[in-house]
């Protein structure tokens, strides 16, 4: 006869082979204390199965798979690299072209999109340049980005206390100025890049965190009011 | 148009259509928030699109499909540095919690009680990538220890203890929030950028 000691162990036994719950069973018949036991396991289990319960995925699913998952992709997420085939033999082809036209016509901040942003965020996270000011070097970040880049920055509440900046600067996107500021935390670096988004045309949702990846780094963008940030870590 | 493949007879989108929901719900448990499951099943779709030529017994796709899901998140889990770990074998610990459960609670009260799904999910985002699979694939589509094995191209043993533990994190965590009768509803559907990083 089973013990209730090895009762307990059965039950959370890796494998409730047909032979292990016959043992069980058998047991319960003469133990009320196990029966509770088992009964609890049970549910709880029936617990976990419910929330494994499938749902019924968005049709958005089906349809960018019916029409071009790729740029389907691109313009709902905005960033995933999503280049089928026939499309990357026109790449170079649509690149020559728009080199002449950005040569002909010096593009504007309006012109870029989330990708560049992103792009632009990423590289300058990658390329160890100059600080135009360091940390403790001002008193006021907003005010000197106000003074230097022509608008006023807000730090986004992602970047809490635990992270320490480390210095800042000016860069361009296309015509218009944008703010960059390097933070450490954890002995990590982060990036974070400012632009107003009066002067962009992205059409990004206030409440969605954007991804765009390249080189192994990754550019969180989203849209806060009149500014658009771009996070790398 | 570039959907079709000279060397399958079915279109790239007619292979994939039956495997969208089980795709999507895969995801949708890994990541917990429906907009990086979108996006996960997004960019499995056009990897299995560039890769659909290595795939060669069609019986397969489905486990190919889900690997490729599981790359996905995987890479995704490595470029945010959100590596879990199980503190400790939750073997002693659901027992105990289990025997003292039986003791004051009322089953018939507790299995009518509806848990939070919500809360699940939570405690199966704490849990590390090698548990999470195994408990998805067993729980959600019913397979078997062999079935998940050849997925996660894992021997069936792995599989087992693997599984064995992950359900007993869940049922102690389940267990524990009902004895306090917590229900966690709060939880962000929308992606937190704080909290997600």
């Amino acid at each position: 006869m089973m013990k209730c000691e090895e009762f307990k162990n059965r039950l959370v036994a890796p494998d409730l082979s047909e032979t292990n719950d016959g043992h069980l069973k058998k047991h319960m018949e003469n133990c009320g204390p196990c029966t509770k036991l088992y009964q609890l396991d049970c549910a709880m289990e029936d617990t976990i199965k419910t929330g494994f319960r499938k749902v019924a995925p968005p049709e958005t699913l089906f349809k960018c798979l019916e029409t071009d998952p790729a740029s389907d992709g691109r313009q709902r997420t905005g960033m995933r690299k999503m280049t089928p085939r026939l499309w990357s033999r026109l790449i170079p082809v649509m690149a020559a072209a728009a080199m002449i036209i950005l040569a002909l016509h010096s593009f504007a901040w309006k012109d870029t999109g989330a990708e560049e942003m992103g792009m632009l965020a990423i590289e300058h996270h990658m390329n160890d340049m100059p600080m135009a000011f360091r940390a403790g070097e001002i008193e006021n970040v907003p005010e000197w980005f106000q003074k230097n880049a022509g608008f006023r920055i807000k730090i986004p509440s992602v970047i809490d206390q635990d992270f320490r900046l480390i210095g800042g600067r000016k860069c361009h996107l296309g015509k218009k100025n944008a703010a960059f500021l390097c933070y450490e935390k954890d002995g990590k670096r982060f990036s974070l890049l400012i632009a107003d988004s009066k002067d962009a045309d992205l059409k990004m949702d206030q409440n969605r965190v954007y991804q765009f990846t390249n080189n192994q780094s990754m550019a969180k963008l989203w849209k806060d009011t009149d500014l658009l940030y771009a996070f790398v870590e | 148009m570039f959907l079709f493949r000279k060397d399958k007879q079915k279109p790239f989108h007619e292979r994939m259509n039956p495997h969208i929901g089980f795709l999507y719900n895969v995801a949708l448990k890994y990541s917990g928030n429906p907009y990086d499951a979108e996006d996960m099943v997004q960019e499995t779709l056009f990897i299995a699109l560039k890769k659909i030529s290595q795939l060669k017994d069609e019986a397969k796709i489905k486990g190919w499909l889900f690997r490729i899901l599981r790359n996905v998140f995987l890479n995704e889990i490595r470029i945010s540095g959100q590596q879990r770990r199980l503190a400790s074998d939750p073997k002693d610990d659901y027992l105990t919690i289990l025997s003292e459960a039986s003791e004051t609670m009322d089953i018939h009260e507790l299995m009518e009680k509806k848990q939070d799904h919500l809360f699940l999910q939570q405690v199966l985002d704490r849990l590390p990538e090698k548990y999470k699979s195994p408990l998805i694939l067993h729980f959600m589509e019913d397979l078997s220890y062999k079935e998940i094995a050849e997925y996660l191209d894992l021997p069936v043993g792995t599989v087992m203890s693997r599984l064995s533990r992950a359900r007993t994190v869940l049922k102690k965590e389940l267990l524990k929030s009902s004895r306090k009768g917590e229900t966690i509803g709060n939880v962000i559907a929308l992606q937190d950028f704080k909290n997600n990083r």
